[in-house]
């Protein structure tokens, strides 16, 4: 980490690496085997870097790590409740909301470049619904998923889209 | 799932960081500016003229004590509260809480306060929330230097720091002893000004962070 402070690249890809597998094997010993880990893993390593100037090189690198982890979980825990209770109460809406206000404005090949940075079923979710203009039902239907969970994940990434390229300087 | 494309648009944009200045050092500057901004205050608003009188009461003695006390203890655990993992424990958290529940219970003992409301409602709680604005600016300003993974509870409590201090301030100006005055208005003010920010640090927490 005192590497990546310091602008080293190749140490600070090593790190993210080896923490992402560290958030994961965490997550799973906290919660069990759910199936928003990867939103765990993914927020805790963007909150890693957002942070990453206030971690103090004389001092242990675990506590620190850890207090985001569990934070960006307890996070990921709140949120899922959230949309669970937002998915009852909105069942009856068929396609998740049209358009991208926030997009506009922004360099396509960043929103593309964000895209691809997503976690695959995320990625192909967005992509099959806002590149291609496919129906909920069909992405659904071709990912062997239901259209909650579909709902579900394209909300999630969003999010992480929004945070990304707003981010895009501090990213 | 693969991360790498998150991992290396991360690591494209690692530049060199400035470290996050030491907690104590944040403090001190806090607490220097804060008494620098709330004595000029104190005496534009006015002292209370019976002052030299309520000092020798241990329990309003005691009530301002615990306020600076609650203020500096509230401060120093939001500052250490911004980066992620230094809290060695809960208790840093508590103890500023515990010190602002402490000072209406000694303000309105028998050795505190007593007396009739002489200051028209709301403007106690009106100077409190005004007085606190300032060290709350500044105190969220170094908060945010760092990254708090709690932030309900930093926005709480710096906020409550800064109400702390305001209310220290208005308990030497306000001659006020009545026990419905001083709850009404000091205390409750301090109590809402601390619980909004801790709502607005919820918020916060269920937003996305900005750039």
């Amino acid at each position: 980490m005192r590497q990546a402070q310091q602008g080293d690249q190749e140490a600070y890809a090593s790190l993210l690496s080896q923490l992402t597998a560290l958030t994961r094997a965490y997550a799973h010993a906290r919660v069990g085997n759910v199936p928003w880990t990867d939103d765990v893993v993914q927020e805790t390593l963007i909150a890693i870097h957002r942070a990453r100037h206030t971690y103090d090189p004389d001092r242990p690198f675990a506590p620190w790590f850890y207090a985001i982890a569990s934070s960006r979980l307890v996070d990921v825990i709140r949120r899922e409740r959230r949309i669970a209770r937002r998915e009852v109460a909105a069942s009856a809406s068929s396609t998740p909301s049209s358009g991208w206000p926030e997009c506009q404005g922004v360099d396509r090949s960043g929103v593309r470049a964000a895209v691809a940075a997503l976690p695959t079923r995320q990625r192909q979710i967005i992509v099959q619904t806002k590149f291609e203009e496919r129906s909920v039902r069909d992405v659904a239907v071709g990912l062997r998923m239901s259209e909650s969970a579909v709902k579900v994940a394209a909300h999630r990434a969003y999010k992480v889209l929004r945070l990304m390229l707003r981010g895009d300087r501090e990213l | 799932v693969s991360f790498e494309p998150l991992i290396a648009q991360l690591v494209a944009n690692a530049a060199p960081v400035r470290l996050v200045r030491p907690a104590r050092v944040r403090l001190v500057r806090w607490a220097a500016a804060t008494l620098l901004f709330l004595a000029p205050v104190s005496l534009l608003i006015g002292i209370r003229p019976d002052l030299t009188e309520m000092l020798a009461r241990p329990g309003f003695l005691w009530s301002a004590a615990s306020l600076a006390v609650a203020g500096l203890l509230a401060a120093a655990a939001a500052i250490v509260l911004s980066v992620p993992g230094a809290e060695r424990t809960i208790a840093q958290r508590g103890a500023p809480v515990l010190c602002a529940i402490a000072w209406p219970v000694l303000l309105l003992s028998p050795t505190g306060a007593s007396g009739a409301a002489t200051t028209p409602a709301g403007v106690c709680a009106l100077l409190i929330a005004a007085i606190a604005s300032g060290p709350a600016w500044l105190l969220h300003r170094y908060v945010r230097e760092g990254a708090s993974a709690a932030p309900e509870w930093s926005t709480g409590l710096t906020v409550l720091a800064a109400a702390c201090g305001a209310a220290l301030v208005q308990q030497l100006h306000c001659p006020s002893n009545a026990t419905t005055h001083l709850l009404s208005e000091h205390v409750l003010a301090v109590g809402v000004l601390a619980a909004g920010g801790a709502a607005l640090g919820a918020v916060l927490r269920r937003r996305p962070a900005r750039a």
